[in-house]
């Protein structure tokens, strides 16, 4: 590709590289940073690349925002996390994704990602891969709905395993948990002294020896009949 | 909705929870306002060997208050009848005195005891879980 070629058809790749860089790092200056990057690239190999260069263009771009990604690998202090946080992490969803695209069959895989990743109409796809338009769009809907299937059940099992760490620690929090508490006709008391002698009371009234109660109770059984 | 579940099943299960008396410890026979009512639990009880101490202690107004706490108690002994300790009590007969005190069957590493005592219109109810081996053992440490 000669330097005017180049040239030519950078200037149109731009805003489509920018979209591609800003669904990975959203709308910041890093999106427009790595596209930079990208066109650099693609300069320095400007003589070994072939018209159109759209597609390769967008790969490269997809490259870099993945190695920015996993370079930045933000640390934050765990009490800190929400639900939420977790949710609107772009980059952590994108990887998710990215690891869920890997798992599909390969034509599937390949189609959604030049489809969404590269930017490449359902039409070109079905050029390029000598197949039809029709069966590129039913490839790429069950694609999608395989991603969002098992994106779904990894979410449910995450949020599975969240509740049951929160159930263990709270059963373990009111399993250790003191409590010293009387109700005596309704009205509360927690003054440790006064629950101890009212329990140490009761507990000594059922403890009692009743061996002469016993005799007692007989004798009162006997004539009351 | 899955933690949701887990949490109210959480909030339900009491340690007494399984007993047919279980009712009278939550105030669904006596209204808390006629009981006097002890919750001790954790390190306060470990000089008794306890962990868990539950007692109710209320006067009942009527013979039918007696004779629904004496029915649950009696349930509570048929499910558990190898472990009785002191069985001034009668099953069919209803005395102006009566005591029963039961082993129940162990929860976890805890033994479980269930006492119930009458005297008159007078009625105490306890409920206690720990390593305590017996209640011969707890009558010496009370001393």
């Amino acid at each position: 590709m000669t330097t005017d070629e180049f040239k030519q058809q950078a200037e149109g790749l731009r805003l489509q590289l920018i979209s591609v860089a800003q669904k990975y790092l959203g709308t910041t200056d890093e999106a427009e940073d790595i596209v930079q990057d990208t066109m650099v690239k693609l300069w320095l190999m400007r003589e070994q690349l072939k018209s159109p260069i759209s597609a390769f263009a967008c790969m490269v771009t997809r490259n870099l925002c993945i190695d920015c990604l996993r370079r930045k690998h933000p640390t934050v202090d765990i009490t800190q996390l929400s639900c939420e946080d977790d949710l609107s992490d772009d980059g952590e969803q994108i990887e998710q994704m990215l690891r869920v695209i890997d798992t599909l069959p390969s034509t599937q895989r390949t189609i959604l990602r030049m489809h969404h990743l590269q930017g490449m109409k359902t039409k070109e796809i079905a050029i390029v891969l000598g197949s039809t338009e029709v069966a590129v769009r039913k490839t790429l809907s069950r694609a999608r709905s395989m991603v969002r299937k098992r994106l779904i059940a990894i979410f449910a099992a995450a949020s599975l395993l969240i509740g049951i760490s929160m159930v263990t620690v709270h059963v373990l929090k009111v399993e250790s948990s003191d409590e010293c508490v009387a109700y005596v006709y309704g009205k509360k008391y927690t003054d440790q002294q006064t629950v101890l002698a009212e329990m140490k009371r009761t507990m000594g009234e059922m403890t009692e020896d009743n061996t002469q109660n016993e005799i007692e109770q007989q004798l009162n059984d006997l004539f009351s009949n | 909705m899955i933690i949701t579940a887990c949490f109210s099943m959480l909030i339900s299960v009491e340690a007494q929870s399984g007993l047919h008396i279980a009712p009278l410890f939550e105030g669904k026979i006596i209204p808390q306002q006629r009981m006097v009512e002890t919750r001790v639990k954790g390190k306060m009880l470990s000089k008794y060997q306890l962990t868990l101490f539950r007692s109710v202690r209320f006067n009942a107004n009527t013979k039918q208050e007696i004779a629904r706490v004496h029915d649950l108690i009696e349930l509570d002994k048929k499910k558990y009848p190898s472990n009785i300790y002191s069985d001034n009590y009668s099953s069919t007969k209803s005395r102006s005195k009566e005591t029963l005190m039961l082993q129940l069957s162990k929860e976890g590493n805890h033994n479980r005891f269930l006492c119930y005592k009458r005297n008159n219109e007078e009625v105490t109810v306890i409920y206690m879980e720990g390593t305590l081996n017996s209640l011969d053992t707890l009558r010496e440490l009370i001393k």
